[in-house]
């Protein structure tokens, strides 16, 4: 869990950005004074700075450079001006990426797990889920059960990797293709129920049966 | 000047002086001068003014030629009144200072209009920047709470982006070599993005979507670019058929880099794909769907043609659409007056 300080004046964008940062398992901690950003950024030791341009009192290029001036922290700007003069003075006083509005939740998530990667302080992510005696290596895209195992394309390991990520939870249809699609497996509805038919086979192989549940208009679940 | 012109021009004075002429002989004739010295005298008075003529014609017309060598040099043509010397006669003194007020008059009106206009410009771009922060907090919240409804209001958000994006960049249109910034842009990433900006669109309209070879860099503006895309991809939404797929492929062509985005769709018709350029051209296809601006492949076209990437169409009615960007490799075009980093 990495610990990500908000600073944006906005208060709905804040909010929602927070929730945003929550759900993918980040902790989301917003300023709402202005006045004493540097100060609270002391007392918080952020992972990562999400940063507005455009803010009341000092402006986020100012305040970059407060920041560089006592931390190596991560600075990522998240703004509505797209001029490329500003994208440049933001690199330039040490900014770490540059995110323009109206920006896409998942690319947004993307770079901040890519600045934090970059940075060293995303923590490992689990190499092995396991869940009723299935293992499921994400490394190496091998499921295992018992003394049996069996390899998955990429896409079949995505699929049961959403699903036991939600365990006990129906994932929908369009979830899982939205969820595929975020690491750039365009796949469709067609292809997706090719794809769960074909994982169900390879888990059979491997004697897990009935580990996938289908629930009409409601998902899937493991 | 042709003589021509120039003696016709002169007609009332050499009848005024034939007239004069006529008289002064029927005076000297009168007075019972011989008929010798009559005629050597008007032969002297012909000789005169047709010297006299000839030199008002010779100044004229060099005076003329240099007016218009003048007019020729000048960058704003506007400007001559106040460039060229003002010489010649009271009256032609009089039409060239009633000359320079016309034109000063004119002059105030460009500049002013001019300020408006770029006035204008800034609060579009600054409106479509304010606008962004609500709409901006619209799609995080349906992010925050995905469902049908908000997956819904997410694909009219992303329309929505779609046009403020053209109402900035055409505002920005002309002034772009002002406003970017080349680097090594990742062919993958760029796409990877636009694809998940597009994506509800996509996957709603359930268009299958295949990529492959965008492994390569280019070396561009990722902003301008990522329009570009953006632009492209709407279109292939927008004018699909049953069973849409959409290609999205890179290739190395000589010293080249190819960009393919293929479309299955409705396509162009033959007549018609030497205008899909032309701004506000909505062509059969747009005109059949109503909602179409025409302003999207402009504005591709306009910001390629800025950033040297070269863009062409191409197409068969009811079979496809292939919209081909290609970007020269390592050395890139920059255009004067930018300024370039590399980060």
């Amino acid at each position: 869990m990495s610990r990500i300080l908000i600073i944006e004046d906005e208060e709905f964008i804040r909010e929602e950005l927070s929730i945003l940062l929550a759900n993918a398992g980040h902790e989301a901690i917003c300023i709402e004074n202005f006045s004493k950003i540097v100060e609270n950024f002391k007392k918080i030791q952020p992972d990562l700075v999400l940063l507005d341009i455009n803010l009341p009192e000092n402006n986020g290029f100012t305040i970059c450079m407060k920041i560089r001036s006592i931390s190596k922290t991560p600075i990522i700007f998240i703004t509505g001006r797209n001029a490329s003069i500003d994208e440049l003075k933001a690199f330039s006083l040490g900014g770490d990426d540059y995110i323009t509005k109206p920006y896409d939740a998942p690319v947004l998530l993307a770079r901040v797990s890519s600045v934090l990667k970059r940075s060293e302080k995303q923590p490992n992510e689990l190499e092995v889920l396991s869940q009723n005696g299935v293992e499921l290596n994400l490394a190496s895209c091998i499921v295992s059960h018992g003394e049996k195992s069996v390899e998955l394309s990429k896409k079949e390991m995505k699929i049961l990797h959403c699903l036991m990520q939600n365990k006990g939870k129906y994932v929908s249809r369009v979830s899982l293709i939205e969820y595929l699609w975020d690491y750039k497996i365009y796949t469709d509805d067609n292809a997706l129920s090719v794809n769960i038919t074909r994982l169900r086979e390879k888990l059979k192989q491997i004697g897990i049966l009935d580990f996938i549940q289908t629930k009409r208009g409601m998902g899937y679940r493991v | 000047m042709k003589a021509a012109y120039f003696i016709r021009d002169k007609i009332p004075l050499i009848l005024l002086h034939i007239v004069c002429a006529l008289l002064l002989f029927i005076y000297l004739s009168a007075v019972g001068l011989g008929r010798h010295e009559i005629l050597l005298v008007l032969i002297a008075w012909l000789l005169i003014l047709f010297g006299y003529l000839f030199v008002r014609f010779w100044a004229n017309k060099k005076r003329i030629d240099g007016l218009i060598d003048t007019m020729d040099s000048l960058d704003q043509k506007y400007l001559f009144a106040d460039v060229a010397e003002n010489k010649g006669d009271i009256e032609q003194q009089a039409y060239f200072s009633l000359m320079k007020r016309a034109l000063r008059s004119m002059t105030g009106h460009v500049s002013e209009s001019r300020r408006e206009k770029e006035d204008y410009r800034e609060f579009i771009e600054q409106w479509t920047h304010e606008i962004k922060i609500p709409l901006t907090s619209i799609i995080l919240s349906c992010e925050n709470n995905l469902d049908d409804n908000t997956r819904k209001i997410l694909l009219q958000t992303k329309q929505i982006e779609d046009y403020l994006e053209q109402v900035l960049y055409y505002a920005r249109l002309g002034n772009v070599g002002k406003d970017y910034m080349i680097k090594e842009v990742s062919l993958d990433e760029l796409v990877s993005d636009s694809l998940s900006r597009s994506k509800q669109a996509l996957i709603q309209n359930h268009i299958i979507v295949a990529t492959s070879g965008l492994e390569y860099n280019v070396f561009t503006d990722s902003k301008w670019l990522m329009f570009i895309i953006n632009q492209i991809i709407s279109n292939s939404v927008r004018y699909k058929k049953e069973n849409p797929v959409l290609t999205i492929s890179g290739s190395e062509k000589g010293d080249a880099i190819l960009l393919e985005i293929k479309d299955n769709g409705i396509g162009i018709r033959e007549s018609e794909i030497g205008r899909v350029f032309q701004k506000g051209f909505t062509g059969s296809n747009g005109r059949s769907r109503k909602n179409s601006t025409g302003m999207g492949l402009y504005l591709c076209k306009g910001l390629c043609d800025e950033l040297g990437i070269d863009m062409k169409v191409e197409s068969e009615l009811d079979k496809y659409t292939n919209v081909k960007l290609t970007f020269p490799k390592g050395g890139h075009y920059i255009k004067e007056s930018s300024y370039i980093t590399k980060l």
